[in-house]
């Protein structure tokens, strides 16, 4: 058990707020889009208000039913996943899950994909009106679905759609960016050109597994987007260039596990991190995480996260 | 709204006892109060199957809850990779940790009358067939039936050869003699699970097969020709679907079956599900086979693809 120590303000637990543009959050740790559903389906398991937010699975303007199954496999120390953008479409979610989602004690932020710069600006003009949508994540960079979804690819694709999206709501915006390109800074300067107030770094990274017995993909779409610990050095460094290239928020993403992995994370430039693969293995992932990072900070008498965040030396 | 019942935990279960009923085979009970007391036969158990601090393999793993005792739950496996050996190897004292009960559990039809031991005349009213180690859940499921309905169902056993044949010593605990079936004849009868099943299902008369149930649990083309079976003789089916699953508890969407778009009116209307039957799944065609399933009306699947 470690002692906590008494800080100058009064309090004797260190403070994890992070402000990230104009959105505050309890904590950095959030839970990542397409691994919490929308929060309902996972709430007997994990109390939701002590997540930093819960970041949606994606929304599209109608219904996906996804990609056939197979869509996962399991790799060394991670997985690859095909889903395909499987939701119920932006109407049937604002009925069905938004009530919840206002209700949850955790910030709610909106992920969103569409096929074209329309779709994002429609679905972003609709969410901006939502009451308890706190954020809006763009899902530029899906790599399971046919052409169209992946403007992260091309810079000037990037950003046209953050542009589009930003003239259509005053949430905060983040674009979540594409590892699967020869340099990430010249997509992350884009979205920050086109009017980001953060970056989300990074998706997943395209890969495949095939079945030797039967000589066929271990998935039905062939490929899938490669996640959990193996991606983590790779997500890391995407992290670190970005950080040093834009001056908005990123957020990183990739491989996070433990308290130890965000901090690396954090302490190489990002303001927050969000936990995806990890809550499979561990409902909980992001709450001993956010545990996790508190015992750093009082170990390290640190009242608070500001003095960590981007101190690699 | 399309919800299973949310009775679930995340709990560090001492393991009991380990055994290894058969080559390749390995049982656990493990000490699971709040699983035992509220699982429901047809649901399962997803098990991290490596110490915590690894990272691989990284994704837990599922298993049908085989029997409950008191406190306990048992679960029966094959060992065929890294995680089911790492299990195998584990012993009495240590603990894994474990999500569950997780699943919809079969739909049990309740509205029958209680089959009592002085009609033998009357045909019986619950088939159940498992294919290799599919076989498990379904003795949690003959053990329920035979406790609500005084009689034992009929159980049927496919398998590649005798020595993957499991639960005959369960079953004859519950005072069931299985019908046994081997692709290469080595027990029982030299063929497949529909050989014994179409006779029985077929002598019981259009009046009874509509009262009747088949459940079944194995390899997809098993429990394809089962339902292809049952839809010709009209026979309501229920069928435990396997899908590897990422997270087991519903927010992947990792774990679908294909089903067909607009539900077809089951036979099974009639029939109330005490298990928290779900209505069809918002996530169109594709449903969860982790919160929708394991068990699913056959006659809700497309089976269309031959694996």
């Amino acid at each position: 058990m470690i002692e906590r120590p008494h800080f100058s303000n009064g309090n004797s637990e260190p403070e994890l707020s992070v402000t990230l543009g104009s959105l505050t959050l309890k904590s950095p740790v959030l839970t990542a889009s397409g691994t919490f559903g929308y929060g309902e389906e996972i709430a007997d398991l994990v109390d939701l208000s002590q997540l930093g937010a819960i970041i949606g699975k994606t929304l599209t303007r109608t219904p996906r039913a996804g990609n056939p199954p197979p869509r996962t496999w399991e790799t060394p120390a991670g997985m690859l996943n095909a889903i395909g953008l499987q939701n119920v479409g932006l109407e049937r979610f604002l009925q069905e899950k938004m009530p919840f989602l206002r209700e949850c004690g955790a910030p709610f932020i909106a992920n969103i994909a569409g096929e074209t710069v329309e779709d994002f600006a429609y679905l972003c003009r609709t969410l901006n009106q939502i009451e308890g949508v706190a954020g809006i994540e763009l899902n530029v960079s899906c790599p399971n679905v046919a052409h169209g979804l992946d403007f992260a690819t091309d810079p000037y694709l990037t950003e046209d759609v953050v542009a589009h999206a930003r003239k259509a709501t005053e949430l905060p915006l983040w674009a979540k960016l594409s590892p699967n390109v020869s340099d990430i800074t010249t997509i992350a300067r884009a979205a920050e050109v086109g009017g980001a107030d953060g970056l989300s770094v990074c998706n997943t990274f395209v890969g495949m597994a095939v079945d030797i017995h039967r000589r066929r993909a271990r998935l039905s779409n062939v490929t899938g987007g490669l996640s959990g610990p193996a991606i983590r050095p790779l997500a890391l460094r995407a992290v670190y260039q970005c950080v040093r290239t834009v001056s908005i928020p990123v957020i990183g993403i990739g491989g996070i596990t433990t308290a130890q992995d965000a901090l690396e994370f954090l302490i190489a430039g990002a303001s927050a991190v969000q936990v995806g693969t990890a809550t499979f293995a561990q409902p909980n992932a992001a709450i001993h995480i956010t545990q996790g990072i508190r015992d750093y900070l009082t170990e390290h008498n640190l009242k608070n996260l500001q003095t960590i965040i981007g101190s690699l030396q | 709204m399309n919800r299973v019942s949310l009775s679930r935990r995340q709990l560090v279960c001492p393991l009991e006892a380990i055994t290894f009923p058969a080559p390749h085979h390995t049982e656990l009970v493990l000490y699971a109060p709040f699983i035992a007391r509220h699982c429901k036969p047809g649901q399962f158990v997803h098990i991290l199957g490596r110490p915590v601090q690894n990272s691989d393999p990284f994704l837990r793993r599922a298993f049908s809850i085989k029997a409950v005792q008191n406190d306990s739950i048992h679960i029966l496996f094959r060992v065929e990779g890294r995680v089911t050996a790492w299990l195998s190897e584990r012993n009495v004292g240590e603990s894994l940790d474990i999500l569950g009960p997780l699943g919809n559990g079969f739909a049990i039809p309740c509205n029958e009358t209680i089959v009592s031991h002085e009609s033998p005349s009357l045909p019986p009213h619950h088939f159940l067939v498992g294919g290799g180690i599919g076989v498990p859940p379904l003795i949690f499921l003959a053990r329920h039936l035979i406790g609500q309905t005084g009689t034992a169902p009929v159980f049927i056993i496919g398998a590649r050869n005798v020595e993957q044949v499991i639960g005959v010593d369960d079953l004859s605990q519950l005072g069931i003699v299985p019908q046994i079936a081997t692709d290469d004849g080595s027990l029982g009868l030299h063929g497949r699970v529909t050989d014994l099943l179409a006779p029985l299902l077929d002598k019981m008369g259009a009046a009874y097969a509509q009262k009747a149930t088949v459940f079944a649990c194995g390899p997809w083309p098993m429990l394809r020709a089962i339902a292809l079976l049952c839809r010709q003789l009209q026979v309501p089916c229920q069928v435990s679907l396997e899908e590897n699953m990422p997270c087991g508890i519903g927010v992947c969407n990792g774990c679908v079956v294909k089903c067909l778009a607009s539900p077809a009116e089951t036979p099974a209307t009639a029939m109330e599900s005490q298990s928290g039957w779900t209505i069809p799944s918002a996530y169109n065609e594709y449903r969860r086979v982790c919160v929708d399933g394991p068990a699913i009306w056959a006659d809700q699947v497309n089976w269309e693809h031959d694996d």
